[in-house]
């Protein structure tokens, strides 16, 4: 059946390792934050991978968490997902 | 034809993937795209974008770099082509909590991951049945009860093994979707147009 579910817009970061995005989201839940790993999406690449996807509304949250934690995605974007 | 070129050398992916599909997007159907690319990671990554949007796509090594050829296609006319090939309900079974064998931690995600691309995908399934350790997916504390609540909200039929709740002890932990038995799980297996199996 078709889909009709609503997209809502998101941060995705992706990163060089799998261990990687796994030490992102623990370090989310450390901190309470919204966030959850997900497979790459289709958009960005066409590759076998996981990333990382919070609500846009957490971005500045997200952002901190990164420095505070010295995680370094190896890129961001902002999607509907 | 048009011919269109997108010069993505000394670009790392995902940035050749992107900028072609920008491209695409810009063209007419029939159209040619050339892509032009440094190495071969990159070739397979067009290349299988390329594909996986029902366009056609060939590729060829030229003086130390390489060439992506997409002709476009309609995205649309390939989805009707996937759909009408399918007949009946598709149901997909979870017979474990986690996806494939191998290490616990690691088919953990991958099961999320799996019910997130569900939700995801232009058609969706029309079924979904969970037995044995797969009904911790749908009870209290599983990590896929948001993806699958709005599966379930976007009318997707969820149902849960009762006696596989009951062993677990997870009867009164149901949060989506209802309780079944196995002559149901059967008849709706046996009257489905494509079962898959997790």
């Amino acid at each position: 059946m078709k889909n009709p579910l609503q997209k809502t817009k998101h941060l995705l970061l992706t990163f060089a390792t799998s261990t990687e995005a796994y030490a992102m989201e623990e370090a989310c839940q450390r901190h309470a934050l919204r966030g959850r790993l997900i497979p790459v999406p289709r958009a960005i690449a066409a590759t076998c991978g996981l990333s990382f996807a919070a609500p846009l509304s957490e971005k500045d949250k997200i952002k901190a968490l990164l420095a505070s934690e010295d995680i370094r995605p190896e890129a961001e974007y902002e999607l509907e997902l | 034809m048009k011919e269109f070129t997108c010069d993505c050398l000394g670009q790392a992916c995902p940035l050749p993937v992107i900028e072609s599909k920008k491209k695409l997007a810009e063209m007419e159907n029939g159209s040619l795209l050339h892509v032009l690319v440094d190495g071969d990671e990159q070739v397979q990554n067009v290349s299988r974008m390329a594909k996986n949007n029902g366009h056609d796509v060939s590729s060829e090594k030229q003086d130390g770099h390489y060439v992506v050829h997409i002709v476009k296609k309609t995205a649309c006319a390939c989805g009707e082509t996937a759909a009408s090939a399918r007949n009946g309900k598709t149901v997909i079974v979870f017979s474990k909590d986690v996806l494939g064998q191998g290490d616990p931690k690691l088919g953990a995600t991958l099961m999320k991951s799996y019910i997130f691309s569900l939700t995801q995908l232009d058609e969706i399934p029309d079924t979904l049945i969970f037995f044995n350790s797969g009904v911790h997916l749908t009870t209290s504390g599983s990590p896929a009860l948001d993806d699958l609540k709005k599966l379930a909200d976007a009318g997707v039929q969820i149902f849960s093994c009762g006696t596989c709740l009951n062993f677990y002890g997870l009867q009164d932990k149901l949060e989506v979707g209802e309780v079944t038995n196995m002559y149901s799980i059967i008849e709706m297996q046996m009257q489905a147009g494509t079962v898959m199996n997790n």
